[in-house]
């Protein structure tokens, strides 16, 4: 008799920090309810959407939690895979036999990127409107060389966010989500576990809860409350702050590395518990994110701009050499000790 | 039969061996005997609020070495570059930077 088979034996150590995966879930499964209703009744026109959002907001029956809960559920959701890729990267959960898993979670981050830029254009605020601008031309325009231009005129279809912009914004931040639920399926199916821990789940619906009703624009900004206007920029143009870091990183370096996919890790010991050097290594990374979030906040004047840049690099240089060197260092110890024995 | 060996069935224990990570062949292995004390003998909650404050704090205490310099040295940057920020658009500031107030 067989009731449960685990093929996926994880040490009796864990420790709450293994509840993110199912927090997503729970995450993703909330998004696509509240989306669904936020859409019977968003209008997704230039002239109407931010329109449509107060109506939202205002006339709908309950519109307020619903649009309440996502856009608060979208910040925990980044808090939530920001915390799930840190246990990942600590305990060193990248390690075979879960290299698909790292990879396909890789993809579904930056699809989550994605699908969160489109989703804040929708609103159709200051905020909206500028963080597409700024972000897609420091992004592509400025980023790729000859077709650039070409490529931004593509996806906004039209020299600016227009109509068009919106619309296709729209289209794929609806149809995007399932593609992720996909991704999440496969990314579930490589790592072939099952099991939760409810306490964490209601623990998070009781802070989404303090959110929603007592603070439901915290995370938010102000400016998005004013209608779009392409004739007045905004004096600071402020993406999410979930995007923060990678907005810093993007605006620190004229030309764009890919993204750092792969991780270097040669070390013989799995995770950083017994790894003095890359606890404190570790530790340093998580810093130097705060640092880029904080710093894609500010505007790029002398201070920032220098300390951006100088947060970019070691961003890269962590993944490309921290890591693979600690791991080097680490095995030629271990075999000089072993060998002297 | 008792809950526990079903639950354990197919599982690593003493009488299995995983080879590795992910692996379901789950290979038998004989000569290993394990002894437990009877649950009624144990005391599973012995202290568990004691051990929870003190082995707690000693716990996360040992971690404060690995930690604190990387933000020490996060927050020292973000205060002076906050401050760098406030002088450079003070009075003072642009006199030192540029000659004059404006």
């Amino acid at each position: 008799m067989r009731l449960l088979k685990i093929d996926s034996p994880e040490p009796s150590n864990i420790s709450y920090l293994w509840n993110f995966g199912s927090l997503l879930a729970t995450c993703l499964i909330i998004q696509i309810l509240t989306g669904c209703f936020l859409a019977m009744h968003y209008q997704a026109h230039v002239d109407f959407a931010f329109n449509s959002v107060e109506h939202i907001m205002r006339d709908v029956n309950n519109g307020w939690i619903i649009r309440y809960i996502h856009a608060n559920v979208a910040s925990f959701f980044f808090i939530f895979v920001y915390g799930h890729i840190g246990r990942n990267i600590y305990y060193g959960s990248y390690k075979s036999p879960r290299i698909l898993v790292w990879s396909i979670g890789v993809i579904i981050l930056i699809l989550m990127m994605a699908i969160a830029f489109l989703g804040y254009v929708l609103p159709y605020g200051q905020m909206s409107l500028w963080v597409n601008l700024a972000t897609v031309i420091t992004n592509l325009l400025s980023a790729i060389p000859i077709f650039g231009q070409d490529l931004v005129e593509l996806i906004w279809g039209g020299f600016s966010v227009s109509n068009a912009t919106l619309n296709r914004f729209f289209s794929l931040h609806y149809i995007l989500p399932f593609l992720l639920a996909a991704l999440a399926l496969a990314h579930l199916i490589a790592l072939h576990a099952e099991g939760s821990d409810l306490i964490t789940i209601f623990f998070f619906f009781l802070v989404l809860s303090i959110m929603v009703f007592y603070y439901p624009n915290f995370l938010g900004h102000s400016d998005n409350y004013i209608p779009a206007n392409p004739m007045q920029t905004p004096a600071s143009i402020v993406p999410e702050w979930y995007l923060l870091p990678f907005y810093a990183i993007l605006r620190s370096i004229p030309n764009k590395l890919l993204g750092v996919l792969a991780m270097f890790d040669v070390s013989r010991i799995r995770g950083n518990q017994f790894r003095p050097a890359m606890k404190v290594a570790f530790w340093f990374f998580v810093v130097n994110f705060f640092i880029l979030m904080w710093i894609g906040s500010q505007h790029p004047d002398s201070p920032y701009l220098e300390i951006g840049q100088i947060s970019t690099a070691f961003y890269f240089i962590w993944f490309l050499f921290i890591i693979p060197l600690i791991g080097l260092a680490e095995n030629t110890l271990m075999d000089i000790a072993t060998e002297s024995n | 039969m008792r809950p526990t060996p079903i639950r354990s069935d197919g599982m690593p224990g003493p009488k299995t061996y995983n080879p590795w990570w992910g692996d379901t062949r789950n290979l038998k292995q004989r000569g290993i005997i394990s002894y437990t004390i009877s649950p009624f003998r144990t005391r599973a909650t012995k202290n568990i609020f004691q051990d929870w404050l003190f082995n707690g704090y000693r716990r996360l205490a040992g971690q404060v070495p690995y930690w604190i310099v990387p933000f020490a040295i996060g927050y020292g940057t973000y205060a002076w570059a906050k401050r760098r920020d406030a002088w450079q658009n003070s009075k003072a500031g642009h006199l030192a930077l540029h000659g004059h107030e404006h």
